[in-house]
């Protein structure tokens, strides 16, 4: 379309700004319901360990409690790529904070007396805490039943106990990239637990009407089509038998996806006569027994060339999955084939194992297995530079991703703005320039690393458009406002087609029994993907109305032409209907047009399961460099961000207002995983630091300057060229922030997070080995 | 839980002694409420919110007296703190976030006893008083004897803290408070330092050091024999470096999820050395030699 774009890559204000800082929005943890109850699970105090005997007399007798469910009431199981999961505890506890009971009461109160008063017994099981001790020959399974569960189809059973997700990937012949290569480095890199930490923690609200069989869930969750659907395939209920509701969310982060509080509120709901019930953790609960971002061990191992040329490259990784295997399957697999990194590397060999362990449950968490990969693997680009006397931006340039390039997965890549990251991220903080700051016993350092992601794919996102007699459009789609900003972009992509002003769009609210289907609000898909559906969606309004039209306009359709609201004919201007009025000219005042659209993107072949090949892995790639300047107390350990840049590849901004705003997030958050953030769980698989007393985020005071950098490297199958950015913004940032400590000190750190007492014992190490 | 707002020293003092260790005081509450929300609800919460004349800063001889409501952010911007009692300024202007500020009182945080907070090695060092009511009358507790242990105090549970009665340093006399925690804000003191130095007539030698330890004991603590090794000394490198290594000596820390205990001893003799270049440089315009 060679028409000038009107309001699509302009910095407009999010649409949903006004009711969130005034505090009007209703978020899932606010909502109350008429007559409803309050939910609260017992959880469990033991890692791994049989229950010999629940005790609910006590708690059933309390005065205003209305239901006591455990998991004999509660027999369903359910999981995404592996079903592993029950509802409530089936007859064993697989980690501390697992829900094995629950209460409903009148208020919330005595929902959380009665639970105290529910009495259990156990018998412990061997504790697992590391996937590599799980793995091993002997290792009791934490799952015995494993091999009974319903799993996905893509999903390869490892050799060892306690697998549940082996992913190969196979290019060259790593064995001879190694004798062929002049430097050879292999190290291990550990990555910890974190959690998503969102403002709004977790609830659900569930309502289960006899009458009609009907069950309805009100809750912010990321993917409610997918959660849905677990839920029916969970209880052997007809989808059309359940409704999902979407308040609004308070952040998310990947954390909202999956189920925990639901199957909760779901088994009190259908004990309580009809009436709804909300299960709301707290802090500490959210904790303990919501998600995590996985843990990772990565061994590394390349071999380069003296000129730079990388070889060959084999990585080992032991995803941490926790107690379930939840989001596991994927995250090893997504992340395990893009870790070795954006650079034609002719050798490659990756072995990804997610591994159960008695630990809080992993699951999706923004940048789905990138940032583990790329803390090994850009620390270690750096690390060969230094060894070859190199410049880390020569060696990059001369293996990095380019147009046209053949992946070592197969796949010939397009759209790569990679290299022009790469420049502008390095160029913004004077890479290679001296800091002028002198400062006694602090040491000042630049780093930079860059990555390349995927996205979910094929995935299917719908969307209807409406327009009314009184102009305004309505868009039925189903991604979810999880703080993103998709409301807005997609708003604009309404606007833009329509060419009507911004608020004459309204988003519906996101229920299930109303909006077409969308695969999920994660993994960056919602611009491309339901960005195209929304945009055809509104080219479908559009070209009826514009039918309509003609007629009325006495002009062909071709002669016709849109703008402010207003069809017009394009050679007399003034002659002009608002779009409103052809509508009620058509079908009355109450009429309503709607366009309505479905996009798939259809990947090329599945992965092969042997290889990891294939000749189209994900929809799109998205590419980024950011870039740190660090300052490391000498005698501390103190690592503080002085600035950063990022340089993120979108395709093109919908909304540049909206990019930077997503860059600067990520990157506070990768700052947060770079220095601070690490949930400590004991050898008993007790978590040592569930509240933000010692779960340490980023506050403002520890913000550096931030340079976000936009990059558009048109993707042609994309709105408007976009891919999307959602995840990228702290991929790459703990790997820049290592390489820049490694500069200032001259010691390189192989395990996050950098925390003072970390890095200080790194700095003694060196100081001993020095003496 | 019984709740109530005494409107006098005597009457907060009478529920006190009925409740004996079942009644809790709450002044700011930012430690407090958190207690009853995530541990346990006292028998009897005693807010003496409501006392009247409990708060303010006034000079009276040579000493300041700070009311046990005064909140940490009115210490943080009093010009007199600032100017007298440099130490305490400085912690205070490290505590926790200007929110907490703007709520905590200083009363609060001595009588949390912990031995991290922010206000209490700078009045260990400052020789200062706690002064205490108690049904049977005032008394005057120097610091040094008034922490007992984690959340423990000669106040017990009955008396009350009403002041804080804090010597002036001698004119010349500089102090400083140096905090380690993770983050810039809103964090928890690891290790916090708190020097305070008064120079000879001539600015030659330290005529006075004193040092206080936190969040490295089960009390605030003083460090008595590197006070001693410094006392009419001028600083040197060579000198400080032996004090830095001498305190961290004296501090008893243990290990737990915030830091391990050997840790905590290499930032005690940091921080140390670091307190005493900076107090050095400002009682006598020298850098350490």
């Amino acid at each position: 379309m060679s028409e000038e774009l009107t309001v699509i890559g302009k910095p407009v204000t999010r649409v949903d700004a006004y009711e969130k800082v005034t505090g009007q929005i209703v978020y899932g943890y606010d909502l109350t319901l008429p007559n409803m109850l309050y939910g609260k699970a017992l959880f469990s105090p033991k890692a791994h360990a049989k229950i010999k005997k629940i005790d609910i007399s006590k708690a059933k007798a309390l005065p205003g409690v209305v239901a006591v469910v455990t998991g004999a009431d509660a027999p369903w199981t359910h999981g995404e790529a592996v079903k592993d999961k029950p509802f409530l505890a089936h007859g064993k506890v697989r980690y501390i904070g697992e829900p094995v009971a629950a209460v409903a009461a009148e208020d919330e109160d005595t929902a959380q007396a009665a639970v105290k008063l529910i009495e259990v017994e156990y018998e412990d099981l061997p504790v697992y805490i590391d996937p590599e001790e799980a793995c091993k020959p002997g290792c009791v399974e934490i799952h015995e039943d494993y091999d009974g569960y319903r799993k996905a189809p893509f999903m390869v059973r490892g050799a060892a106990p306690n697998i549940n997700e082996h992913f190969k990937l196979r290019t060259g012949d790593v064995a001879k990239g190694f004798a062929e290569s002049d430097l050879i480095l292999d190290e291990k890199y550990y990555v910890p637990i974190i959690q998503h930490a969102a403002m709004e923690p977790h609830s659900a609200h569930a309502q289960w009407d006899k009458e009609s069989g009907r069950l309805t869930i009100w809750v912010a969750n990321d993917a409610p089509f997918r959660a849905l659907h677990e839920i029916s395939e969970a209880l052997a209920m007809d989808k059309e038998k359940i409704r999902f509701i979407n308040p609004a969310q308070g952040g998310g982060f990947g954390s909202k996806g999956g189920l925990k509080c639901e199957p909760i509120a779901v088994a009190l709901a259908f004990q309580t006569g009809g009436r709804p019930v909300r299960v709301k953790f707290n802090r500490e609960e959210t904790f303990i027994s919501t998600l995590t971002r996985h843990a990772a061990t990565v061994y590394c191992k390349s071999g380069v060339k003296k000129d730079g040329t990388l070889v060959a490259r084999e990585m080992t990784i032991y995803w941490d999955a926790g107690a379930y295997a939840e989001k596991s399957p994927t995250v090893c697999i997504r992340g395990s084939l893009p870790a070795p990194g954006p650079y034609r590397i002719p050798h490659v060999k990756v072995d990804g194992y997610a591994v159960y362990t008695n630990k809080p449950v992993a699951g999706s968490y923004r940048g789905y297995g990138i940032p583990q990969g790329a803390w090994a693997g850009e620390q270690q680009m750096d690390e060969l530079a230094i060894k070859l006397g190199m410049d880390p931006i020569d060696i990059r340039m001369k293996n990095i991703f380019v147009e046209g390039d053949m992946s070592y997965w197969g796949e010939q890549l397009h759209a790569v703005g990679l290299k022009e990251t790469l420049i502008k991220a390095t160029e913004a903080i004077e890479y290679g320039k001296k800091s002028p700051i002198n400062k006694p016993g602090l040491k000042i350092g630049k780093g930079f690393a860059c990555i390349q992601k995927p996205t979910r794919s094929p995935t299917t996102s719908n969307a209807g458009v409406t327009v009314n007699a009184q102009g305004e459009v309505t868009v039925f789609a189903g991604t979810v406002e999880i703080g993103q900003g998709c409301n807005t972009i997609l708003s604009q992509v309404a606007a833009e087609e329509l060419k009507v002003p911004m608020d004459k769009v309204i988003m519906h609210q996101l229920d299930t029994d109303v909006i077409p289907y969308d695969a999920s609000t994660t993994s960056s898909r919602s611009t491309y993907h339901m960005g195209n559906a929304v945009r055809s969606a509104s080219i479908h309004a559009r070209e009826q109305i514009m039918e309509a039209a003609a007629p009325m306009l006495e002009v062909g359709v071709q002669e016709l032409a849109l703008g402010d609201g207003k069809v017009f004919a394009k050679d007399q201007p003034q002659q002009s209907l608002p779009i409103g009025e052809v509508v009620k000219r058509k079908l009355g005042i109450n009429g309503v047009v709607r366009g309505e659209a479905s996009y798939t993107y259809e990947i090329g072949k599945d992965l092969d399961l042997e290889t990891g090949h294939s000749d189209h892995a994900s929809a799109f790639y998205m590419y980024a460099t950011q870039a740190a300047e660090v300052s490391v107390d000498e005698e501390s350990g103190r690592v503080r961000v002085l600035r950063m840049s990022a340089a993120h590849d979108v395709g093109k901004a919908i909304n540049p207002l909206n990019c930077e705003a997503q860059i600067e997030g990520g990157v506070v958050m990768g700052i947060g995983s770079a220095i601070h953030e690490e949930l400590i769980i004991d050898a008993t698989g007790k978590v040592r630091n569930p509240s933000f007393l010692d779960y340490h985020l980023v506050t403002s005071l520890d913000c550096p300057q931030l340079i976000p950098i936009i990059v558009e490297c048109h993707e042609p199958e994309g709105p408007y060229g976009a891919k999307g950015l959602g995840e990228p913004g702290l991929a790459p940032t703990p790997a820049a922030i290592g390489n820049a400590v490694a500069d200032a000190i001259g010691i390189r750190i192989y395990d996050l997070p950098l925390k003072p007492e970390n890095v200080f014992w790194a700095l003694q190490k060196n100081k001993k080995s020095a003496a | 839980m019984e709740y109530f707002e005494p409107k006098s020293i005597g009457d907060a003092l009478s529920l006190l002694s009925k409740h004996g260790a079942e009644a809790k005081v709450i002044a700011g509450g930012t430690d407090v409420m958190v207690d009853i929300k995530f541990k346990e609800e006292p028998g009897a919460l005693v807010n003496i919110k409501k006392i009247p004349s409990l708060a303010g800063i006034t000079e009276r001889g040579g000493s300041l007296r700070i009311g046990a409501l005064t909140t940490i952010r009115d210490i943080e911007t009093s010009a007199l703190v600032r100017e007298k009692l440099p130490v305490l300024w400085d912690a205070c202007r490290q505590f926790a976030s200007l929110q907490v500020r703007n709520t905590a009182t200083i009363g609060g945080n001595i009588c949390r006893a912990s031995p991290s907070g922010e206000s209490l090695t700078p009045l260990l060092v400052l020789e200062a008083n706690a002064i205490l009511a108690f049904s049977d009358g005032e008394r005057s507790e120097p610091f040094k004897t008034f922490f007992q242990g984690p959340g423990k105090s000669a106040a017990g549970a009955k008396g009350l803290l009403t002041e804080v009665d804090i010597p002036i340093p001698p004119a010349g006399s500089k102090g400083v408070y140096l905090k380690h925690a993770v983050r810039g804000a809103m964090d928890i003191a690891m290790v916090g330092v708190a020097v305070m130095l008064t120079p000879d007539a001539g600015k030659n030698n330290a005529q006075d050091v004193r040092i206080g330890l936190g969040a490295v004991g089960p009390t605030p603590l003083r460090a008595p024999k590197t006070e001693a090794l410094l006392k009419g000394k001028a600083l040197t490198a060579a000198l400080i470096k032996e004090a830095g290594a001498l305190a961290a000596t004296e501090a008893s820390p243990i290990t737990d999820q915030r830091s391990s205990a050997e840790n905590r001893r290499w930032i005690v003799e940091a921080l140390t050395r670091r307190g005493l270049e900076q107090t050095w440089k400002a009682a006598t315009g020298k850098e350490v030699a």
